[in-house]
């Protein structure tokens, strides 16, 4: 089982909207989300997508935070609202 | 020849640990726990195990691999589909075609680590300079040397402790 990280990357210099393929466990996203995208930078965390994402409105999405639990509570938020809508897909 | 070393013989020549050794005029003299000393021939037996023991060399201090990340990755068209088999596995996303991230779920220390890089049927190679958070691995058709993306991808990271 996956889960499905939608962030911007830093490639090659340029930032790109991605999505990254995770192991599922809260736990283990809560603290993956530190490393990538990275304390105090927006993601949105789904069980799974439609389709390729091209492009992401990250206005109003949650930060990732130092805190495990914290990023927990908001992944467990994102899983039961998905804010599907945020997402532009191919 | 130091004490601990004629124990060591002692206790493997007399068969079992119930025996006091005592140095006496730089002379070891192995007695039973009632103060009797074993026979000269056997004293002299344990001496000579004892020399054996001391010219052994000393066990190998070979330094070990450890297995610090593993994954299986499956790829379907543009997309990661499935993880197994893993082991300090954060995410793995697709670049563009055959460029393929895979980030640690606990970053390395640092770059001194190696991995190897399986596509069966493709040619994968682990791209330098090493990152201590992810690995970039390329994947090319073994027929026209384009990149592609591989339906497997597996990922071994070992590292010297």
């Amino acid at each position: 089982m996956t889960m499905r990280l939608v962030c911007g990357v830093m490639i090659d210099g340029e930032e790109q909207t991605k999505s990254v393929t995770t192991v599922s466990g809260l736990d283990q996203n809560a603290a993956f989300v530190r490393t990538l995208p990275g304390i105090g930078k927006p993601f949105y965390m789904f069980n799974s997508l439609p389709g390729k994402v091209v492009g992401a409105d990250f206005e109003e999405a949650p930060l990732v935070t130092a805190d495990i639990s914290e990023n927990k509570r908001i992944i467990e938020g994102m899983l039961a609202a998905p804010p599907i809508e945020k997402i532009q897909f191919a | 020849m130091d004490l601990h070393t004629v124990i060591r013989a002692a206790v493997e020549i007399i068969g079992h640990n119930d025996i006091t050794v005592v140095l006496e005029d730089g002379a070891f003299d192995v007695q039973s726990l009632d103060e009797v000393s074993f026979p000269a021939d056997v004293q002299a037996q344990i001496l000579a195990r004892a020399e054996e023991i001391k010219a052994a060399p000393a066990p190998s201090q070979l330094p070990r691999a450890v297995v610090t990340g593993l994954v299986e990755l499956a790829i379907e068209g543009e997309d990661v589909s499935g993880v197994g088999t893993v082991v300090n596995f954060g995410g793995a996303l697709l670049v563009e075609p055959g460029r393929i991230w895979s980030f640690f779920s606990e970053p390395q220390p640092d770059t001194n680590y190696i991995v190897t890089a399986q596509a069966p049927g493709f040619n994968a190679d682990v791209n330098y300079p090493l990152n201590p958070d992810f690995i970039e691995i390329t994947v090319t058709s073994r027929v026209s040397g384009e990149p592609v993306n591989p339906p497997r991808l597996v990922l071994d990271v070992k590292r010297v402790q």
